[in-house]
């Protein structure tokens, strides 16, 4: 019997599409392939961690007397209007040494803008080592000055503070600036002829003013655990 | 498509910066209320003209809120120099002059020693002022010899400055 003749037909590719067929291929292959490794590798680890996030407060009492109020007074030159009060860190995070001051007027006028040369009000702040006196204006301890005086109208903006000295840093919850004086002057250098102020004058005048304290909190601390 | 991915990797970068930046603030505020008060003297007539020899006076005001320890006045007298040779003196009362006495007596002359007999401006200072919303009252007196047809003056003008010629410094403690 003569055996039987297969015979295969092969049918002639051209180069080109051989690598195109061959590199489709290989593709479809390796995405199958990954998005098994994937599906099957899935995996999730986890862990937790608890912090507590401090407080950082400063808050502004009466020392001795009314502490921050309204003078009833008209101010002459060289008149000083005297208030004391503390400045205490109540929060939990510890200050950075220093402080700013900066003071606005409402409405803003000759007082407190600089618009009559060297003249308007000045302040100045100076730290008891005990509480002040309050019927006579005096320290029985020892003062420490925290600010020289100074013209508002050089520190009547939030971005023209003045900077306190001899701050220091204040502790967490407990830390203050103690019995500060906080005194208010008035320069005024001019003068009226026949009863007319100068037509720029400091004279007449009433403003409100807010003082601004700010502090901030230490130095941030990296803990590694 | 540059920019987009220059963008996010920006944001990556400083969005940790920012936040390990930041600190906070603690700020306290007060407030509280003042008020400047005022000061000068005005007088009038603000200027005496003299036709003879005579008393006349002026009166001078305390226009302030401020009480005064002293005044200054610049006072100008003119005249014909080339013919005439007046002589004015001058005084200050805190009541008004009746029959040309201060309280019945001669007022307190400004300046103390002195009169005016020269063309021209001259300043003086006097301690007797008007008190808060009162008056003083000036009393000038011309002597000597001049002519009627022509002008004899004298012109104040009050001038105050501060503060050293205000009340003493005043120290408020609340």
């Amino acid at each position: 019997m003569r055996p039987m003749r297969i015979v295969a037909r092969v049918t002639s590719w051209s180069t080109p599409a051989r690598v195109i067929l061959a590199g489709a291929f290989a593709t479809s292959i390796a995405l199958v392939t990954t998005a098994g490794v994937y599906a099957g590798l899935s995996a999730t680890a986890t862990g937790t961690s608890s912090l507590t996030t401090g407080t950082f407060n400063l808050t502004l009492s009466a020392d001795v007397g009314a502490g921050f109020s309204n003078f009833t007074g008209k101010m002459a030159p060289g008149d000083t209007d005297n208030v004391f009060v503390n400045l205490n860190n109540t929060g939990t995070l510890a200050s950075a040494a220093g402080m700013t001051l900066w003071v606005a007027g409402s409405p803003v006028n000759a007082l407190t803008n600089g618009s009559v040369s060297g003249e308007g009000l000045t302040v100045t702040l100076t730290q008891c080592s005990v509480a002040w006196t309050l019927a006579s204006g005096t320290c029985g301890g020892t003062t420490t000055p925290i600010l020289a005086t100074t013209q508002i109208s050089t520190m009547n903006t939030s971005s023209t503070p003045a900077t306190l000295l001899n701050v220091p840093s204040l502790a967490a919850t407990t830390g203050q600036v103690a019995h500060v004086e906080v005194s208010l002057g008035l320069v005024g250098t001019e003068t009226s002829n026949n009863g007319t102020p100068p037509a720029q004058t400091i004279q007449g005048l009433s403003t409100t003013l807010t003082y601004t304290f700010t502090e901030q909190q230490r130095t941030p601390v990296v803990t590694n655990q | 498509m540059a920019t987009i991915v220059v963008a996010l990797l920006a944001a990556l970068v400083v969005a940790p910066a920012t936040a390990v930046g930041g600190v906070l603030k603690g700020t306290a505020a007060g407030t509280e209320s003042v008020s400047s008060g005022s000061w000068g003297a005005s007088v009038a007539p603000t200027s005496l003209t003299w036709t003879s020899n005579s008393s006349q006076t002026a009166t001078v005001t305390n226009t302030g809120t401020i009480a005064l320890v002293q005044l200054t006045y610049q006072i100008t007298v003119t005249f014909d120099a080339a013919k005439d040779n007046p002589v004015l003196t001058l005084a200050v009362c805190t009541s008004a002059w009746s029959g040309g006495k201060c309280n019945g007596g001669a007022g307190t002359n400004i300046p103390a020693n002195g009169n005016y007999d020269v063309n021209g401006t001259t300043t003086e200072t006097s301690t007797v002022v008007p008190p808060l919303s009162g008056h003083v009252y000036l009393q000038a007196t011309s002597s000597g010899t001049f002519r009627q047809s022509q002008p004899l003056t004298m012109a104040f003008v009050p001038e105050v400055a501060g503060p050293s010629q205000l009340r003493a410094a005043v120290k408020t403690d609340q």
